[in-house]
């Protein structure tokens, strides 16, 4: 999919299995089980049903610690990525 | 009169109950009073509840016992009536507690995964009792075996194994409720959240009591990522409207989702 707007709003599917094991986010989605790198984690975690990509993206810089803009952009990318790997829904 | 007040004389005379009915091995490393009575949840009616670990095999006077797969097989088992209560004591010798810790130790590990589920109930109670009796006798023995059970993976192994079941069913509810097999949804989505809200326990050191006391294990948890308001509300089904199942099933397997992003395998 095409990068998500700041505005949408991503939503957890109901049909992921995840684990937190040892600091490690590990996420079955379809047919595929992959880890989670840092960011992307931070960022999965952050999504409530409720909040925008620029809400996580808002988190995000607070917790890196770089600027918003960046970290809005970043969310939106790693979003679509996790939408692609069949983790999440934009709604 | 308290709970508390009940307990005092059944803590102070369980050494003295058994060896008065000659029910204390002499190689005794620890006696532990266990299960409601030891966590202060016990009324008039409940049992006395204890745990001898031994060196050697104790061979007791009734012949009676439950089997764990370990070795010996057999854990011999003294009930008897005293104080207006049923006091009932299993003997565990010391290596089958060993051979219970091996079966979840970290060096079971395998290629970075969780070392598959292997204990029967019996020994998940028996690593609970450790942690959560009240010891009586060799208080040694209990501070070393609480050391290896936290450093263990058994909580991990408890976690994976619950959220295993939780996501099966909770798939088993999304996948009935859309065949329109309305009242299998409710009762998958229960399960679910049974066994979601075990993981959460568990992961937090409160494991093996059994559903009749997870309420009271909620509360002594008090986990953060489920409030004890929200967790009954689903617990009794408050909110399920017979009208429109759905939302209640996809209400409770999203909370099921949401609280297995949080917990710690």
């Amino acid at each position: 999919m095409e990068q998500p707007s700041a505005d949408s709003v991503p939503c957890n599917r109901m049909d992921v299995r995840v684990r937190k094991f040892k600091g490690k986010v590990l996420v079955a989605a379809g047919d595929q089980a992959f880890e989670l790198e840092d960011t992307a984690a931070f960022v999965y975690q952050q999504v409530d049903d409720t909040r925008t990509v620029r809400e996580i993206g808002e988190r995000l810089a607070a917790e890196y610690d770089v600027e918003p803009d960046v970290a809005v952009a970043d969310a939106a990318e790693l979003i679509a990525e996790l939408v692609r790997a069949r983790a999440l829904d934009v709604r | 009169m308290t709970s508390t007040d009940r307990q005092t004389p059944v803590f102070a005379d369980a050494v003295g109950e058994l060896s008065s009915r000659e029910l204390l091995p002499a190689d005794t490393l620890v006696v532990f009073v266990a299960g409601s009575m030891a966590r202060g949840w016990d009324n008039e009616t409940s049992d006395v509840d204890l745990y001898v670990v031994s060196a050697t095999p104790w061979t007791g006077p009734t012949g009676q016992s439950i089997s764990a797969p370990v070795v010996p097989e057999e854990v011999p088992v003294e009930a008897f009536r005293a104080g207006g209560r049923r006091w009932e004591a299993k003997y565990w010798v010391d290596t089958q507690v060993d051979q219970v810790l091996a079966k979840v130790g970290w060096d079971a590990l395998e290629d970075g995964r969780l070392p598959p589920y292997r204990l029967v109930k019996d020994e998940v109670l028996l690593l609970e009792r450790i942690c959560h009796g009240v010891t009586v006798l060799g208080p040694e023995w209990t501070e070393r075996r609480r050391a290896e059970i936290w450093d263990s993976a058994l909580r991990a192994v408890l976690v994976a194994s619950e959220l295993d079941l939780a996501d099966s069913r909770s798939e088993d509810a999304l996948g009935q409720l859309a065949a329109g097999d309305l009242d299998s949804a409710v009762l998958s989505a229960r399960l679910a959240f049974g066994f979601t809200v075990e993981a959460l326990l568990a992961s937090l050191g409160e494991f093996g009591s059994g559903e009749k006391w997870r309420a009271r294990r909620m509360r002594a948890a008090k986990p953060d990522v489920l409030p004890y308001d929200l967790y009954w509300e689903i617990e009794t089904m408050r909110g399920l409207d017979p009208q429109d199942v759905g939302v209640w099933v996809r209400r409770v397997v999203s909370e099921c989702k949401r609280i297995t992003r949080e917990v710690d395998v």
